[in-house]
């Protein structure tokens, strides 16, 4: 698509992040991914974008995070990621293999490589079994080791993640939010996955408790030299937590950095009113510099340009006209905004 | 703590027990709250925070009663009310905003119907002058075409618009105090800063005292003039929220902020507070933080104290519940 317009003015423009980033060999390769479910109404159907070409890479290692507001797709990338459900287009490359052809009993066989933690970890759990037989579940699923073998294993992991041998026998109810959030990583690791993808793993839990579960992801990233995607819509946990992070609007990527460089020098005016917004400073601060009142567009009539224009207060008469691509910024630095050089500068307080 | 003219809300030493007996969810809370001011009462889940919300209203569920204590609003005891008084209390003296605006909104209802009923069943506009008067309150709120969002349905609202207009109808009534019970948690942070940007551009313009109950420190420092921060049921810290912020003084306060912040301390871990509170009404004697707490963790002779006697609120104006800020204050 972007093909069609290189020939005149290929020198000049920045390369596309899809180009660049098709160079470097990644663990984790998502490329140009579509989701589009169905809303079907009287007489008539027409898509809903949820996921609109998303294209991440994910090196070995490295824990990427993807913030954004609900309905920017982050949940539903973690379910295309992690295969629950089916993409509607585009390809998932995870360590060399093609991660979306699997299916039926091949699909069953490397599930294990990719495990989810939930939001709320209530619901993860089934309130009648105790910890030990949920944390052994998915292992005995999967034919790993006798029932004494998976016994030992729950109980390691539980003193991995910090929770003594006690918690083997209790069920979720008599166990506290973290405590259980706890339960839920331990289980998923006991597969050994490559990569661990976690969807709002704090957002259910108390300041005193997140703090208790991130810490915890961070050890185990360091035991254990985890992959992680980090979904949130809290910048303050992908900005402790994460390598790189990419900043979702509307079913697409719009700014892609290193954490360190994407809060110094955010691009996106998107992202500056997040920052703004997510970091309140003492004293109060004035968003209407960062957003114009507005509504995010809804995923049944996608604008024609740029998804953000109807609340950018930068909005150029050429935004509307034509979608912006993910253009190089820097030289690890990707952004989605067509005059990013030109208001950039101008607006973000520099912060300490 | 004297009554004067000042003063909007007086709450004095309010007990709420379950019904059937048990542990007092909020124990001996008091808390003033002058005409005009924004006070924060911050706490995380079990503190008895919203419980205290709707303990000052009488809206308590069924199960827990006030056991002691009182609640004078503009003069009058709130836990004497009945039948006419607390119709009249709830929502001509206090509005109400909550977490989830969809749910308090009435599916089957036009916005404007909602809005227009402090109007008309409180003020006793007929319905044509109280809509002409819903569209200035839409407006005011910044609902963006506001004659065409007056005749929508609540599921045509996002949750910003619908918190928006939990807002419009809550000012409607315009009420002296409004109580905010986590009002943009389930909102996205862009919209969550928009709406209490807009909370206080309102509450300046027409002056009345907000009650908001949050679990997030970092969203009421550049909102509140007061922060009272609760713990297993009892204040433990009480104060000018810049006081609070730059030099808390109880280490349940210092903790939460820095938890709440998310900055890595110096060896790049995030601080985090040992165990739960979960069971910390159950403790006896003693401080009810100081199983969890560094301070009684580390001095040998403040253990004891800590672990057996519990510490009032000391301090004026800046009132603490800790043994050891006590200690040093008095040093």
């Amino acid at each position: 698509m972007m093909k069609a317009t290189i020939p005149s003015i290929a020198r000049r423009a920045a390369p596309d992040y899809a180009e660049t980033s098709r160079r470097d060999p990644a663990f984790l390769s998502v490329d140009g991914l579509c989701k589009y479910y169905t809303w079907r109404s009287f007489g008539g159907s027409r898509p809903i974008k949820s996921l609109d070409g998303v294209t991440l890479r994910v090196a070995k290692g490295e824990i990427m995070g993807i913030v954004g507001e609900s309905g920017c797709g982050k949940s539903t990338l973690a379910k295309v990621v992690t295969r629950l459900t089916s993409a509607t287009a585009g390809q998932i490359t995870l360590d060399g293999e093609d991660w979306l052809a699997p299916r039926g009993e091949a699909l069953r066989r490397r599930r294990p490589q990719v495990q989810l933690v939930f939001q709320d970890p209530h619901g993860a759990l089934d309130p009648r079994m105790t910890i030990g037989t949920a944390m052994a579940a998915p292992m005995a699923a999967h034919g790993i080791g006798t029932p004494a073998d998976r016994r030992d294993r729950v109980l390691a992991m539980l003193a991995e993640v910090g929770l003594d041998e006690s918690f083997h026998d209790r069920l979720p109810a008599q166990c506290s939010g973290g405590q259980l959030q706890r339960v839920v990583i331990g289980r998923a690791l006991l597969l050994e996955p490559q990569l661990l993808v976690c969807d709002e793993p704090t957002s259910a839990l108390d300041a005193s408790m997140r703090t208790q579960i991130l810490n915890l992801l961070m050890d185990l990233r360091a035991r254990r030299g985890l992959t992680m995607l980090m979904i949130s819509h809290d910048l303050r946990v992908v900005r402790y937590m994460c390598d790189r992070i990419a900043v979702m609007y509307a079913g697409q990527v719009v700014e892609l950095a290193d954490r360190d460089h994407l809060f110094d020098h955010p691009a996106h005016p998107y992202t500056r009113a997040l920052i703004a917004s997510s970091l309140l400073e003492p004293g109060g601060i004035d968003l209407s510099r960062h957003l114009r009142e507005g509504e995010v567009p809804s995923p049944l009539a996608m604008p024609e340009g740029c998804r953000f224009a109807s609340r950018c207060p930068y909005a150029q008469p050429d935004c509307t006209a034509l979608e912006p691509a993910l253009k190089q910024a820097g030289s690890r630095h990707f952004v989605r905004c067509r005059h990013w050089n030109t208001h950039a500068a101008a607006t973000m307080p520099p912060r300490g | 703590m004297s009554h004067d003219a000042e003063t909007l809300l007086s709450v004095r030493d309010l007990t709420v027990t379950p019904t059937g007996g048990g542990k007092p969810i909020i124990d001996g809370l008091s808390l003033q709250i002058r005409r005009g001011e924004i006070v924060a009462l911050v706490g995380e889940s079990g503190s008895g925070k919203s419980m205290t919300a709707l303990a000052i209203t009488r809206l308590l569920p069924r199960g827990l009663r006030i056991t002691s204590g009182e609640v004078v609003f503009a003069g009058r005891d709130v836990t004497a009310m009945s039948g006419d008084d607390l119709n009249h209390l709830r929502g001509a003296g206090i509005g109400m905003l909550f977490q989830q605006p969809h749910a308090m909104l009435d599916p089957t209802a036009r916005v404007r119907t909602q809005v227009a009923e402090p109007l008309t069943i409180g003020k006793g506009l007929s319905r044509r002058a109280a809509f002409a008067r819903v569209i200035d309150l839409m407006r005011s709120v910044r609902i963006p075409a506001p004659e065409a969002r007056a005749m929508a349905y609540s599921h045509e609202l996002s949750g910003g618009m619908a918190q928006r207009v939990m807002m419009a109808t809550a000012l409607a009534a315009e009420p002296d105090l409004l109580i905010a019970d986590e009002p943009t948690t389930a909102l996205d942070v862009t919209v969550q800063a928009q709406i209490l940007q807009l909370l206080k551009a309102e509450q300046a313009r027409r002056h009345f005292a907000i009650l908001l109950i949050t679990h997030d420190l970092t969203v009421v420092q550049a909102f509140a003039d007061r922060i009272a921060v609760m713990y297993a049921g009892r204040i433990v810290e009480e104060g000018p929220a810049a006081r609070i912020m730059d030099a808390p003084q109880h280490p349940y306060t210092r903790a939460l902020i820095r938890c709440s912040l998310l900055e890595p301390e110096a060896d790049g871990r995030l601080l985090s507070i040992p165990g739960s509170g979960s069971t910390a009404r159950d403790i006896g004697c003693g401080c009810r933080f100081a199983p969890r707490c560094t301070l009684a963790r580390g001095d040998s002779h403040l253990h004891d104290r800590c672990h057996q006697a519990e510490p009032g609120l000391a301090g004026h104006d800046h009132t603490v519940r800790c043994h050891a800020s006590q200690t040093a204050s008095a040093a």
